[in-house]
């Protein structure tokens, strides 16, 4: 076995027990926040793969997430809670139903995901065929913005924007994290495939690729309905962490924050989406403060200059478009070690 | 019939603010290529402008809107400058990642300014705009008729702005070739600096009237209406002035109807509003006036 596997079972090992004792012991707060950057990582992992790696511009997230989180929840909510929570328009069938129990939580997960899956080939085929640039990406805000007024209008499934409360909180850090891994783990062996160097062909150079004989529609295809189950599973993951969602939950804020994340991880690296997912998440939490004690909303316009200022000044984001290897781990420390001894060594 | 007239006014006022906003959205899409996510927040800081300077510093409301107007043109101009310029050689994503971020900006700056905060704020609305005009069964509202006029008014000083001056034709200049003009001697940061500085004039003449309109002021005020505008840029061709123009009042006589006589899908408007976006930008990305543009390689 190479050193490099060793070192990532070793780590997903110590990620393992972590989790364990986390779910049980640690501090509720951060347990929360650790939770929230999962979730954020795992839709950011998605949404890069479409808008770094392929370099077509999605802004439509958070519709799928919305998908996900409503499905997800329609499955899970406890039966006496969907009698409670229906009062002006009785919930449509077959949701009235039946729940599944909480052995089913993976089933409702990987359901809301393929929903995303499937409003993402409804929309990507006219899409992603006829559209690139800024087109496309007005195209994806319009789809999330009609899923909006959807979700807003049709009582029976959504409740409408008075939204659903009392949803059972399954999401802990054996979910998210364990999505989190295993996305994160099917998006890397994607990107470094043979459909991902197709892929980061189409980013360089659409035409160019299609030249060389790549299926350059079926590629974006791909890579839109990874970000979608992605973006699906996130959704359920979060609706059932907070435990109450509203269509406004699934507004554009939540696209802007993953752009946020993925810019700020840099465009095209996965590493980099998961980083700067918890990195998003603890600042977010970090920030409440300003919210609460100066005004609310400052902790948006912070994010919001922060946003301007990174495609200002650092384009590059923190990974640009590498990934984290064990190897430049490796090279670090021995670096620092050979620093070390000679410091040692010549004094 | 005298409703049917009414709403046919209401549907004209409509689109000839959607005419005025929807032509900052076309002209920086013509020289930039880019959908600039911040027009509708500008168009908002207008009506914003004349409630600081009317409802609170006690202009008298003239002076006040004309000061809004100069002070959003140079709001536009300044945005342009700080965090568009800087990527002009970057990819377009770039700029249109940098032109999201400063949407939000500028909406949840209003929610933290202290005079303007979350909640709705009522908008000065000069007398002249509320007056009642009878005419015959007809019930007018002062808003009807001088929205129209004062919108047609500014088209047409815009038309010859942009076809009988000298910036005018750098400016068409640069939206046919923007290398070319650049070694023809043009400077080409000024013309995009007058662009930012008639199109935003023109949302902020639009806000302003809005505001007389909808006489309610939020921070979310301009994000559907600049997105309806938008619609009406891309109905009309995108990049294309009088494309825009007739977009505009098209999609803003649509709507009316639409919610007049099918009141039950008024809920879903926004929906339609995005539904017919996307249906243009699919099937007929030109608009209606739009040359079509070649792939270059």
């Amino acid at each position: 076995m190479k050193p490099n596997r060793v070192l990532t079972l070793v780590f997903l090992l110590g990620l393992a027990i972590f989790i364990w004792w986390a779910d049980a012991n640690l501090d509720r707060f951060i347990w929360r926040v650790l939770n929230f950057g999962a979730i954020y990582a795992l839709a950011a992992v998605g949404y890069t793969m479409i808008n770094g790696v392929t370099g077509q511009f999605s802004l439509g997230p958070h519709g799928f997430m919305l998908l996900g989180g409503y499905l997800t929840t329609l499955l899970m909510l406890p039966l006496h809670q969907k009698r409670v929570v229906w009062l002006f328009t009785p919930l449509s069938w077959p949701f009235n139903q039946f729940t599944l129990p909480h052995s089913g939580f993976i089933l409702a997960l990987i359901a809301g995901g393929i929903l995303a899956v499937l409003a993402a080939f409804f929309v990507g085929i006219p899409a992603l065929r006829a559209l690139r640039g800024d087109y496309l990406a007005i195209a994806t805000f319009g789809f999330g913005e009609i899923l909006y007024v959807l979700a807003c209008n049709f009582m029976g499934l959504t409740n409408g924007p008075m939204g659903i409360k009392g949803i059972p909180q399954y999401t802990d850090l054996k979910w998210s994290m364990g999505a989190l891994v295993i996305l994160t783990y099917a998006a890397v062996r994607l990107k470094n495939s043979s459909y991902g160097r197709a892929l980061r062909a189409i980013r360089e150079d659409e035409l160019a690729a299609e030249s060389m004989g790549i299926n350059v529609f079926r590629h974006k295809l791909l890579a839109f309905l990874f970000s979608a189950f992605c973006a699906g599973v996130a959704g359920g993951l979060m609706a059932t962490l907070i435990g109450t969602i509203t269509p406004d939950l699934f507004r554009f804020f939540m696209t802007f924050y993953l752009l946020m994340i993925i810019v700020l991880g840099g465009l095209g690296s996965i590493s980099g989406a998961v980083v700067a997912g918890f990195i998003f998440a603890a600042i977010f939490e970090a920030l409440r403060f300003v919210d609460t004690a100066v005004v609310p909303g400052m902790r948006m316009v912070v994010f919001a200059v922060l946003l301007i200022l990174v495609m200002l000044f650092f384009r590059r984001g923190l990974f640009g478009r590498e990934e984290f290897t064990w190897d430049w781990i490796l090279r670090g420390v021995k670096r620092a070690w050979r620093w070390a001894w000679a410091r040692t060594s010549g004094s | 019939m005298a409703t049917y007239l009414q709403q046919v006014l209401n549907g004209v006022t409509l689109g000839s603010l959607y005419a005025l906003i929807a032509i900052g959205y076309t002209m920086v899409y013509g020289i930039l290529r880019l959908i600039n996510f911040a027009h509708g927040d500008v168009f908002m800081w207008a009506g914003y402008w004349v409630f600081f300077l009317v409802a609170l510093f006690r202009l008298p409301w003239w002076i006040g809107a004309l000061c809004a107007v100069v002070i959003t043109a140079l709001m536009g101009v300044t945005i342009e400058r700080v965090a568009y310029r800087p990527l002009r050689e970057a990819p377009r994503i770039s700029l249109l990642i940098t032109a999201i971020g400063v949407s939000f900006l500028l909406e949840n700056l209003i929610i933290v300014l202290p005079w303007a905060g979350g909640r709705q704020k009522p908008y000065p609305t000069p007398a002249l705009m509320t007056q009642i005009y009878t005419v015959g069964n007809v019930r007018i509202q002062g808003v009807t008729i001088w929205v129209p006029l004062i919108a047609a008014a500014c088209l047409l000083g815009l038309i010859f702005l942009v076809y009988r001056t000298k910036v005018g034709r750098a400016m068409r200049a640069i939206a046919t070739d923007i290398e070319t003009t650049a070694l023809m001697g043009a400077d080409i940061n000024r013309v995009i600096s007058y662009t930012f500085l008639v199109g935003s004039a023109l949302a902020a003449v639009g806000g302003i009237l809005w505001g007389c309109r909808y006489p309610r002021l939020q921070w979310d005020l301009g994000i559907m209406p600049g997105w309806r505008a938008f619609t009406a840029a891309v109905i009309g061709g995108i990049g294309n002035i009088v494309g825009a123009m007739l977009g505009g009042f098209l999609l803003g006589l649509a709507e009316i109807l639409i919610v007049a006589f099918l009141p039950g899908l008024s809920g879903f408007r926004d929906a339609f509003i995005f539904a017919i976006l996307i249906f243009f930008l699919l099937f007929k990305p030109t608009g209606i006036l739009g040359k079509p543009m070649k792939e270059k390689v």
